[in-house]
């Protein structure tokens, strides 16, 4: 399912949280809104979802209107036929795995197959043995798991995820991570993630779009937002970004490091032992910049930096 | 335009129905103190006030508040640094123990008292050489002491949980620079803890103020006249004058309201906020055998007066044949119970009465505060807190106010509500009282349900009634249960109401009570008592299983 997003401003009191942004979504498509905590990324998700009202603008699903501010239409939540998947899970306490799960089934009067489904849902989590259990007795993982069983169950074209990961701990993320991505794509079902973890975003996504202050810097593939960024603030934020000026930047990876010769001489000011590397901190003409060695340096000794012109990234715009 | 017009009816009907039943009888007794002929004049409320035996009553008033606070922080912070920071704290039974004091109404527990230390009461028959602690104990010390007793336990469980909210690692922090344990003491620990400790000695304070029945039956026999037995005489005893009893509470409100600002203001600007301490960051050293056995003697000492001494004076005087004889082998029965219930009628029907007065203000006041307070909830943040405001009026003043005020509110529109002299009036005076025990226990429901919880509902297809019915109100039930059973614990031995406006010749348990302790027989009235004390904490344990067999 297409999600298109028009003009859409959203500000709370004071605050403008959104300021007239358009996005597009393709579907099937798993698309990631990225940036810093308080850019309005989850603001804009909950919006498409219908928590939030927008204050103008207009949200389409599919070719359904679901929020046009011109049109004073606005389709609660109930109605838009989505799933959601909250940062705290939001299983309810109250019911068994069964029942969070078949809440929805019951909620639209689906009556044949219920169980049926909600087994289907719980197997395609792995978590056919917890049927009868409450949330509290299960893991983090296990109830994210239940969350993402009570998204799918009722087949939704379209699944958003607000920052679904975070609250679990660095392993269980990274097993989670993949999991998740294939139970969508095999389904085909357009997928929203909202994160401000730059892996997640690049590791799981067709799309990201970077968000910040209310706008969108960037929106395009993850390769391109890595070796193209089109702003400062999604160079700054995506990966580690040396300068050169303020215009122009390379990626660490790209430089290459010389003992006695070079195109920019820079001095060691910091060493860092990463397991696999030294991480240098340099010094170039009052540049701090951050490259990877494979031997350790004396802090304070010179060294060449060496970056081939098509490394460099010139950007117009200051974000 | 019109939407929001829609949404806000709710709110408002709310606020209209909190006003008409909580702030009207409240003005009702401002016009009554300040209006009397219906044109302003406040002479007649400062010649009362100024009275000397009223200006006595109020000195005395105040100087009673300010001595239980005094007397209840000495028995309260002990018990609470023991009960926090010593293994005392692992011991759990003990706050099921100290709930006993809250279990047994002051008015009983007074009676105790009475019976116990009077002349050839139970401790003479028992420590003849004890008799010259009568005539102590019958003057403003023994009143003090009783009172102290009954409220201890509201300072103590505040301030534990304040002592349990200082984490041991500021404690330790303060050991690794150095500092004493002395030292710490006073430089870090009670810091912290000033701000909560005005809030708890606030607190004791107003309630001590606002109590009625202990100056009732024990302030009364000794002629130590205090607020909320002079608004009663007043209202009651002929020559009947309103207007005096207006302006009296009139001062009372004053005061009381004066308190809670300043301990709101104590809150914002001295509590300290402790947040991060978990449970497991109050590490525990072992007492040696001495400080041990010192807490223990504390804690002995305060059980076996605050607790069995009452106690023991209510059983054994609700089992004793003839009060003449005392306390001797073939002297004791159970006649009392069974007369209660069959000598005449009153007894049963006071009985029935409560139960009924209970069951019915328990379910009316849950419903209206679970209702008030998803009003609230719903509503715009002022108009929410201004319709949770007014629906915890009745928590912060003294219940005599609000009879008076419902009684003179009643009295006035009589003609529009002829409930005035009925049972209804009562139900409707236990409704206002109790509401805030709902709206307290509901509220804080409502605060453990994240707003995700309501949102993953809606996003499922639910309807917001639908919802509502399968995710709020489960998740709010505990709560609404929880409200139903405090107030039919609280109703079903109520004294104020009973003794103010009750229709003539209804008896509650109360009433009942004190109608046999003072003028018929002490041995009927105290098995009553005993029964209403068995009920209470029935009903106590009953709802602390339910809850906590729903917490799973």
């Amino acid at each position: 399912m297409e999600i298109r997003v028009r003009n859409i401003r959203k500000s709370f009191g004071e605050k403008t949280v959104i300021g007239n942004l358009s996005l597009d979504i393709t579907s099937g498509s798993f698309t990631t809104l990225l940036g810093p905590s308080g850019c309005g990324k989850t603001t804009l998700l909950r919006m498409i979802a219908g928590l939030e009202t927008p204050d103008s603008g207009e949200i389409y699903l599919g070719d359904r209107c679901v929020f046009s501010s011109v049109k004073n239409i606005s389709i609660p939540p109930e109605e838009r036929g989505i799933g959601f998947v909250f940062q705290d899970f939001a299983l309810w306490p109250h019911m068994r795995v069964r029942d969070n799960v078949a809440f929805g089934l019951k909620a639209r009067k689906v009556c044949e197959c219920v169980d049926e489904r909600v087994k289907e849902a719980l197997h395609a989590v792995q978590l056919d043995d917890y049927i009868n259990r409450y949330p509290s007795e299960l893991s983090g993982g296990q109830q994210q798991r239940v969350s993402f069983a009570r998204a799918i169950v009722t087949e939704p074209e379209c699944i958003l995820f607000d920052e679904p990961l975070s609250a679990l701990d660095a392993l269980l993320r990274e097993e989670m991570r993949a999991e998740l991505k294939s139970l969508v794509s095999e389904r085909g079902i357009t997928s929203v993630f909202v994160t401000h973890d730059q892996t997640e975003a690049m590791s799981m996504s067709d799309m990201i779009a970077v968000m910040n202050g209310g706008f969108i810097e960037q929106y395009d593939t993850p390769e391109n937002i890595y070796s193209n960024p089109k702003t400062v603030f999604t160079a700054r934020f995506v990966g580690v970004s040396d300068w050169l000026d303020d215009s122009r930047m390379f990626r660490p990876e790209n430089a290459v490091l010389s003992d006695d010769e070079g195109m920019y001489k820079s001095s060691v000011t910091g060493l860092e032992f990463m397991g696999s590397c030294y991480r240098l901190i340099l010094n170039h003409e009052g540049q701090k910049w951050i490259i990877n060695a494979d031997k350790p340096y004396q802090i304070g000794s010179l060294v060449y930096v060496n970056i081939e012109n098509k490394s460099i990234v010139s950007i117009g715009k200051r974000g | 335009m019109k939407r929001t017009v829609i949404k806000r009816i709710p709110s408002f009907l709310a606020v209209v129905v909190l006003v008409l039943m909580i702030i009207c009888p409240l003005l009702s007794i401002f016009r009554e103190a300040a209006f009397p002929d219906g044109n302003f004049d406040i002479s007649m409320a400062i010649s009362t006030i100024a009275e000397s035996e009223n200006a006595r009553m109020i000195a005395s008033s105040i100087l009673l508040g300010v001595l239980v606070v005094m007397v209840s922080s000495l028995i309260a912070l002990p018990l609470a640094y023991i009960f926090s920071r010593t293994q005392f704290a692992r011991y759990r039974f003990f706050d099921v123990i100290f709930m006993i004091p809250f279990m047994t109404p002051p008015y009983i527990a007074s009676m105790g008292w009475i019976l116990f230390m009077q002349k050839r009461g139970l401790m003479q028959q028992i420590f003849p050489s004890l008799a010259f602690l009568s005539d102590w104990f019958f003057s403003l010390g023994g009143l003090v002491l009783v009172m102290s007793f009954h409220v201890f336990p509201f300072m103590m469980t505040l301030m534990k949980n304040a002592m349990l909210a200082v984490s041991s690692s500021l404690d330790e922090a303060g050991a690794v620079l150095g500092a004493p344990f002395r030292v710490r003491l006073r430089k870090l620990f009670f810091p912290l803890l000033t701000g909560n400790y005005a809030i708890g000695a606030l607190l004791v304070f107003v309630k001590t103020i606002s109590e009625y029945g202990t100056p009732s039956t024990l302030g009364r026999r000794i002629g130590f006249e205090v607020f909320t037995t002079d608004i009663h005489r007043y209202a009651t005893v002929a020559p009947i004058e309103f207007g005096k009893s207006a302006s009296l509470a009139s001062v009372l409100i004053g005061i009381c309201l004066l308190i809670w600002f300043f301990q709101n203001y104590v809150t914002e600007h001295r509590a300290y906020s402790l947040v991060g301490s978990r449970p497991g960051s109050i590490r525990i050293k072992r007492m040696g055998r001495k400080q041990s056995a010192l807490c223990w003697t504390f804690i002995v000492i305060v059980i076996f007066f605050t607790m069995l001494i009452p106690l023991f004076s209510v059983v054994t005087s609700s089992l004793i044949k003839l009060r003449g004889y005392g306390l001797r082998a073939g002297n004791f029965t159970f006649g009392n119970y069974v007369k209660l219930f069959t000598e005449d009628n009153q007894g049963t029907g006071a009985l029935l009465i409560s139960i009924f007065l209970a069951v019915s203000s328990a379910t009316i006041a849950s419903i209206l505060g679970t209702i008030s307070v998803i009003i609230s909830k719903q509503a715009g943040k002022r108009c929410g807190r201004l319709i949770e405001g007014l629906s915890l009026i009745p928590e912060m003043l003294p219940s005599i106010v609000l009879v008076l005020g419902i009684m003179l509110f009643y009295n006035r529109i009589y003609r529009i509500v002829p409930i005035y002299g009925t049972i209804w009036i009562m139900v409707l005076s236990y409704v206002i009282l109790f509401l805030p025990y709902t709206v307290q226990y509901v509220t804080s429901s409502f605060s453990q349900i994240g707003d995700s919880l309501i949102s993953a509902g809606r996003i499922c297809g639910g309807k917001p009634l639908y919802v509502f019915m399968h995710i709020t109100l489960p998740l709010i039930f505990r709560g609404i249960l929880s409200g139903w059973m405090m107030t039919f614990i609280i109703a079903f031995r109520e004294l104020v109401t009973p003794s103010l406006i009750a229709p003539t010749n209804t008896l509650t348990v109360s009433t009942y009570i004190n109608r046999q302790f003072e003028q018929g027989s002490v041995g009927k009235g105290m098995a009553m008592a005993v029964i209403c004390i068995l009920f209470s904490t029935v009903t106590l344990l009953i709802l602390n299983k339910a809850i906590s067999e729903k917490r799973k």
